[in-house]
């Protein structure tokens, strides 16, 4: 059973419950959706700053949340919405202001007329992915590697979503940069979407392009193929495997497939004006070694990860200059004044009481001393680089006046130390408990 | 996607400013566009890509399909990346495509269309 809490930040009732029934129907009826529904600005900003959840639907249409006042403040700290955010609007204009938003996570866009169908959707994806969704939350518990084995149907909003629920979670921790994630969902795009139209529909470029000329949508033109029950049945097999250096994907369809060798150069003289033919070229220049299997219903490509330190970081620490170290540096001395905890930005850090290596930290347990720096005490460990790496320093003078500005970072930090406690429990009694 | 043309110094120059996400679905509005900015009357056209989040391939090759059927013989067609940095995502996506075959890549509006300078009356 799976538990998930989401506000739903909209002024329209109406809207709010048919986005509850929704959220409700993308999943079985053993998990539980507790939805905690805002109507004004204050009262949902509150809520971001404190609870700091995942994933949030925010209604766009409802100016008396002020929707995209909040977003400023979630692209501005990016740490308060994790996962991302299901996007809700009356029209396709208010749909073209949010795709402006290049800054913002948004999961998926969903047009009023959409919610029955798509929502059920996005949560079904959201639900077999929470691996990856909800790391932060559970830190290091998850192993270095996570993959998955997915069947997508022929839909190219869950193609599209998939897209961007990777490229944010590759970004937010800190594998790819903001480019990085934009070229990522680029390729996603492009490849998840050759599989359904060209791979399964068997959709042609001249067929789609006629569609589109009529205004049509290509939604519709592949739905209008899986009337065939043998196209119908068809699914796209996604896999991925991300491990701290790489993230590696596998993307198959149930197609005739095609001759790839086949496909003209776009950038020859000869071609340069061909309207089509771009796709695989810019996903190859965007990936690290794409191939394709014989057939031509196989794509196989790898993301290597640029770990820019940077670019997602708590807002408060970001005026404050990271210092270098190298491996074998002491960072900490058992014994030691503190007056002082580490963000760690990179690296790995062995925790050392007297000989004995009592645990080893890295990114993904965000501070560094936080024990001694709150109790007040000499440090009780001695703390050793095992790699190079990069570290913020903040007094306590800094930390508080952050903590005033921003509240809710004691929270995050409340919220890490319950977290090791609990991890301490169950190595030590092989049972969870939480009073 | 949003979409707008801009004429510039009185007419000399006609700017098609695309931001946002630039995908399929868009391919009825920027066909307009392109053939009103490649019908036009101004002798300098140019497509400011600098903002747009992102393009997919089928959305890349309208544009160059649509100037390509559009334009005269002399018409140059400018695209401009004010952003350019030689590695951005735009940067990256001109490079990858070698849309230098087909369009002129400026990182101005100024380069090819200087502000007309102040009439003294």
């Amino acid at each position: 059973m799976t538990v998930f809490t989401i506000p739903l930040i909209s002024d329209n009732r109406n809207r709010v419950t048919a986005i509850e029934r929704a959220l409700r129907k993308g999943l079985s009826p053993s998990d539980t959706v507790q939805t905690v529904p805002m109507d004004t600005y204050d009262e949902a900003l509150d809520y971001l700053n404190m609870e700091m959840p995942d994933l949030a639907c925010i209604d766009f249409s409802s100016c008396g949340v002020k929707p995209y006042k909040l977003l400023d403040t979630v692209i501005g700290d990016p740490w308060l919405l994790h996962a991302g955010i299901i996007a809700f609007c009356d029209s396709r204009v208010e749909e073209q202001r949010l795709d402006e938003l290049k800054k913002a996570n948004i999961i998926d866009v969903v047009s009023s007329e959409e919610i029955e169908e798509i929502v059920p959707k996005i949560m079904g994806i959201i639900k077999s992915n929470r691996q990856i969704l909800f790391q932060r939350v559970i830190g290091m518990d998850i192993p270095s590697n996570i993959s998955a084995a997915i069947q997508l149907e022929n839909d190219l909003h869950a193609s599209s979503c998939y897209a961007n629920l990777l490229a944010n979670f590759l970004y937010t921790t800190n594998k790819i940069d903001r480019d990085g994630k934009t070229r990522f969902a680029m390729v996603m795009h492009e490849l998840l979407t050759n599989a359904i139209e060209h791979g399964n529909c068997g959709i042609t470029y001249d067929e789609k392009t006629r569609e589109l000329e009529r205004e049509g949508d290509i939604q519709r033109l592949i739905r209008n193929r899986c009337t065939d029950p043998v196209i119908a049945k068809r699914r796209v097999l996604f896999e991925y495997t991300i491990t701290d250096e790489s993230s590696k994907f596998r993307i198959a369809d149930q197609g005739v497939g095609f001759d790839w060798r086949a496909v003209p150069d776009p950038t020859s003289e000869t071609n340069c004006l061909m309207s089509h033919g771009r796709g695989i070229l810019m996903a190859r220049a965007f990936t690290k070694s794409l191939s394709f299997n014989e057939k031509g219903n196989l794509v196989e490509f790898e993301v290597a990860h640029t770990l820019p330190e940077h670019c997602v970081m708590p807002g408060i620490f970001r005026d404050i200059e990271p210092t270098i170290v190298a491996a074998g540096d002491v960072i900490l001395r058992e014994g030691d004044i503190s007056d002082f905890i580490f963000y760690i930005v990179s690296g790995r850090f062995e925790i050392l009481v007297g000989e004995h290596t009592v645990s080893t930290l890295s990114e993904e347990d965000i501070f560094l001393g936080e024990m001694s720096f709150l109790l007040e005490h000499r440090r009780t460990a001695t703390v050793l680089a095992k790699s190079a790496g990069r570290l913020i320093k903040v007094s306590k003078r800094e930390f508080v006046e952050a903590i005033k500005k921003k509240p809710h970072y004691a929270l995050l930090l409340a919220r890490l130390l319950a977290q090791r406690i609990e991890r301490f429990n169950i190595a030590h009694t092989g049972r969870e408990a939480s009073v | 996607m949003a979409i707008s043309i801009q004429i510039m110094n009185g007419g000399s120059a006609a700017v098609l400013t695309l931001t946002g996400r630039v995908v399929a679905r868009d391919n009825v509005a920027l066909r307009k566009h392109i053939e009103q900015l490649m019908g036009g009357d101004a002798p300098l056209k140019a497509i400011d890509l600098t903002d747009i989040a992102y393009i997919d391939s089928y959305a890349l090759g309208q544009i160059i399909y649509y100037c390509n059927s559009a334009r005269g013989r002399h018409t140059t067609v400018y695209i401009v990346n004010k952003k350019g940095n030689g590695n951005s995502y735009i940067d990256k996506l001109i490079d990858v495509s070698d849309l230098k075959q087909v369009f002129s890549i400026v990182d101005s509006l100024d380069r090819i269309a200087p502000a007309a300078p102040a009439s003294g009356a």
